[in-house]
């Protein structure tokens, strides 16, 4: 029995291991995340914590030795808005504009998700990436 | 970079030696060819180019420039105009903009009907017959591509009617520039060369009304630029001396249209975002991002600038965008202050945008004088062939010298200015006879036991001059640099030039001069947008047949949007639908390019070929944008057709046919969500360009609202 399961066993152990090594807002402590990613190469406090920038401009925020949101760049179709659009079209998107400027950066948000995309009003494209604690 | 200059002037020799047998002529080399002659320009008044500001003078600059322009004749008709009797530009400037001109408040918002060209038409709205107003506004247009407006509507005003601002009606005279705002625009249209005279995406400049602050935003800013393609000024961003070569408009604008530079360079060089964001900009500046979240989980994003960072002027330190807006605009306006502000990386920076070009005062005179030598050297070579004593020979080295004074006063925009300074003033002509004696030297001495060739360079002069060699070299290289330009042109042209002896080292250096990068790209940018303008029709019925194929695709999301060529830059497009755009993106500008013709020519040369197809994709980007929005108008009409017709009986059918109730007990939220997701299923019609719980998210509320 257990013999013929072993394929399964692994198959589950394997996807525990992947879930072991996943960064999560919120559940991620800080030394885990050094584990996992190493030292980074610059740490620098800001007012909600302190933010730890690893290579390819990769970010993560720290407080209360938890990670509680990351920040990285786009990559393939990532980097358009429209491919963010569709993955969250299940949601409740929040479209928040992050200043005054006569051609914003707009914060595209789905808190179900955790997730959210920064991109420059009507120019289509993605900047930046982040997850934080969903609802 | 020594590496790859090294591959670039290798992969020029390669071209370089097959060129001669290989390329074919382009189409702006037919045209070139009907010129009479390539004016090299000189005036003989001692005047500054402000005091030739008339009528008689911006009409002569429309007419060369239309002239310049004439490609293919537009059909169609724009009000009594008929279109086919007008200059290419003239036709497809009021194809582009005819509509946008004039006063919305009125059922007719431009009275001209004796108007037969497009400054007469302006200067109907001024109210000025013949004024100068009317000439100004249309060279904007002609050396920019872009509309200096005269409407009343703002591009981002928030009333829906025109002539309402910041709540107030308010008149159109208030929305048209003054006479000393116009003298202004009209310098900078001379000032600004490429790349702010090929800018792709800048579609209009707009005054906002005298008096007025821009609604809801912050007091502070006179001028507004988007990357939608439009800048916005008030009146503190259009302050300028009468007549003068000084003022805030000249900063002030040259500044916003840098944010638009700042969007295309992006474009071209960060995918899609702003040049100054690219991290060789931010290491130069010292800009860095700081972004986290908030407690409550508000995102923030702050530039935070580096300690000890030497910007042009404290509002360069808000952002990367706003520094570089304003490194460009002071390099151009104040060459000489800019250089005690920024660092010398800076300014290495700036000049690359001008081949290198320096904007000091006593820069500018050096390279006059320079210049002049090469800019001269037919005239030199006729008084070498007509002087038989040195007398004879320095007089007229005095006379050429005293032409290009002149000119320099009347034609170089920054020419009196630079000229104020008393020491300047007092030895550039000496250094310009320098440079012209330096030529005749040149030109003489190496073949001094061969007087003939000297004949025989005059004999041949318009072959030396022929352009052909400098349109080339710009298609090899429109994406890269001056310096793949410069390299190009001298493995090309000089072994045209090997059989004018030693002199063919000046020859090669007065070819380059004449065909300098920066004036090629323009007239080039100018001439070919000018073609594709006269065929945008084409383009159309190749973009409308790929949407009506993409169309007969079901509509799915199944798989995710691929692909960039055709980018959605807002709202929602189905997958299967931008998948089918993007998949044929390309073969469709292909396929219309092979309809570009002058007259009879088509183009052939691949590399002629490679850069119109570079004007092309925006230009069909263009086209699918405004399809996507009159689609979007179809599918909005659609829906509120079906919510009034099919309204109560979706509203009937989910409240009779309970099938959609989730089992077990669930909370009103939750029925109401699967009321919608079921009732969404029900209402009919494909739809391609909208979510569709979006479109119909009243008539879902509506109909599921407090459904238990």
């Amino acid at each position: 029995m257990l013999k013929n399961m072993g394929p399964f066993l692994i198959f589950i152990l394997l996807i525990a291991c992947a879930e072991k090594r996943s960064i999560r807002p919120g559940v991620t402590s800080r030394s885990a995340l050094v584990e996992m990613k190493g030292e980074p190469l610059k740490t620098e406090v800001v007012p909600s914590g302190e933010i730890l920038t690893y290579k390819e401009n990769e970010k993560f925020q720290i407080s209360e030795d938890k990670v509680r949101a990351s920040f990285r760049d786009p990559v393939g179709d990532e980097r358009n808005v429209l491919f963010w659009r569709h993955h969250f079209r299940e949601c409740e998107v929040k479209e928040i504009p992050l200043s005054e400027d006569a051609t914003p950066e707009i914060e595209l948000s789905c808190a179900t998700l955790g997730k959210s995309v920064v991109f420059v009003n009507h120019s289509g494209k993605v900047s930046r990436i982040s997850e934080y604690e969903g609802k | 970079m020594k590496g790859s200059s090294l591959f670039i002037i290798l992969g020029l020799i390669l071209t370089g030696l097959t060129y001669r047998q290989a390329s074919s002529p382009s189409l702006i080399s037919y045209k070139a060819e009907n010129k009479k002659t390539r004016s090299l320009a000189s005036d003989e008044a001692p005047k500054c180019m402000r005091d030739l500001y008339s009528v008689e003078t911006l009409k002569n600059e429309v007419r060369e420039l239309e002239e310049m322009m004439d490609t293919n004749r537009i059909s169609g008709q724009w009000k009594h105009l008929d279109l086919t009797t007008l200059p290419t530009s003239a036709a497809v400037f009021l194809k582009k903009y005819g509509d946008q001109l004039g006063d919305k408040t009125l059922s007719q918002p431009i009275e001209a009907s004796a108007c037969q060209d497009i400054p007469c038409l302006y200067n109907a709205l001024y109210g000025t017959p013949d004024g100068i107003a009317g000439y100004v506004h249309y060279l904007w247009y002609l050396r920019t591509g872009s509309y200096l407006a005269a409407d009343n509507t703002a591009p981002d005003q928030q009333a829906p009617t025109a002539g309402i601002y910041n709540g107030k009606q308010i008149p159109f005279a208030n929305y048209l520039f003054e006479e000393d705002e116009l003298f202004g625009f009209w310098r900078l249209s001379k000032l600004l060369k490429a790349p702010y005279s090929t800018l792709t995406y800048l579609k209009e400049v707009q005054r906002i009304p005298r008096g007025e602050p821009f609604e809801g935003r912050n007091a502070g800013a006179c001028g507004l630029a988007h990357s939608d393609g439009w800048v916005a000024l008030t009146d503190s961003c259009l302050i300028v001396y009468p007549r003068s070569d000084n003022g805030y408009l000249f900063p002030a604008v040259i500044h916003e249209l840098s944010h638009q530079l700042d969007f295309e360079e992006g474009k071209r060089l960060n995918d899609d975002f702003y040049r100054s964001q690219m991290s060789d900009y931010m290491a130069l500046t010292g800009f860095e991002m700081r972004e986290y979240r908030e407690t409550n989980g508000t995102l923030v994003r702050q530039w935070i600038l580096k300690p000890g960072s030497r910007l042009v002027s404290d509002y360069a330190k808000n952002s990367p965008q706003e520094s570089y807006a304003e490194l460009l605009a002071y390099y151009i306006v104040d060459g000489d202050k800019i250089k005690t502000k920024v660092d010398q990386d800076a300014l290495n920076f700036a000049a690359n945008y001008f081949q290198g070009k320096s904007f000091e005062f006593q820069a500018q005179a050096d390279d006059w004088a320079k210049k002049t030598g090469l800019r001269k050297t037919n005239d030199v070579l006729k008084s070498m062939l007509t002087c038989t004593t040195s007398e004879c020979m320095s007089q007229a080295i005095q006379l050429l010298a005293q032409e290009e004074m002149n000119r320099i006063r009347s034609q170089e925009p920054d020419g009196c200015r630079v000229l104020s300074n008393p020491m300047i003033a007092q030895t550039l002509p000496g250094k310009i006879a320098d440079s012209l004696n330096e030529t005749s030297a040149n030109l003489l001495f190496p073949n001094s036991d061969d007087p003939g060739i000297r004949q025989k360079i005059l004999d041949n002069f318009e072959t030396i001059l022929n352009p052909e060699v400098a349109y080339a070299s710009f298609f090899l290289c429109h994406n890269m640099t001056a310096e793949c330009y410069n390299s190009s042109l001298t493995v090309r042209k000089g072994p045209l030039l090997e059989e004018f002896g030693e002199g063919k080292e000046t020859l090669m250096a007065m070819y380059a001069e004449t065909y300098r990068f920066d004036r090629v790209r323009e007239e080039v940018t100018s001439f070919y947008k000018s073609l594709l303008s006269s065929r945008e029709g084409i383009m159309k019925i190749k973009s409308d047949e790929l949407w009506a194929s993409c169309k007969k695709i079901p509509v799915s999301d199944s798989l995710p949007p691929t692909g960039s060529d055709y980018i959605v830059r807002d709202g929602y497009m189905a997958s299967s639908f931008y998948n089918c755009l993007n998949r044929d993106f390309n073969s469709i500008v292909e396929s219309a390019l092979d309809a570009v013709k002058l007259r009879e020519f088509s183009p052939k040369n691949p590399e002629e070929r490679a850069f119109i197809l570079s004007l092309m994709k925006p230009k069909m980007a263009e086209i699918f944008d405004n399809t996507l929005k009159s689609s979007r108008l179809h599918e909005l009409r659609y829906q509120e057709l079906f919510s009034t017709q099919h309204g109560i009986w979706l509203y009937n059918t989910m409240r009779s046919n309970r099938y959609w109730v989730p089992r077990g007990r669930v909370d009103a939220a939750t029925i109401e969500s699967a009321c919608k997701s079921a009732a969404v299923k029900l209402i009919g019609g494909d739809v391609f360009f909208h979510l569709k719980k979006d479109l119909y998210k009243d008539l879902l509320e509506r109909t599921c609202s407090g459904i238990r």
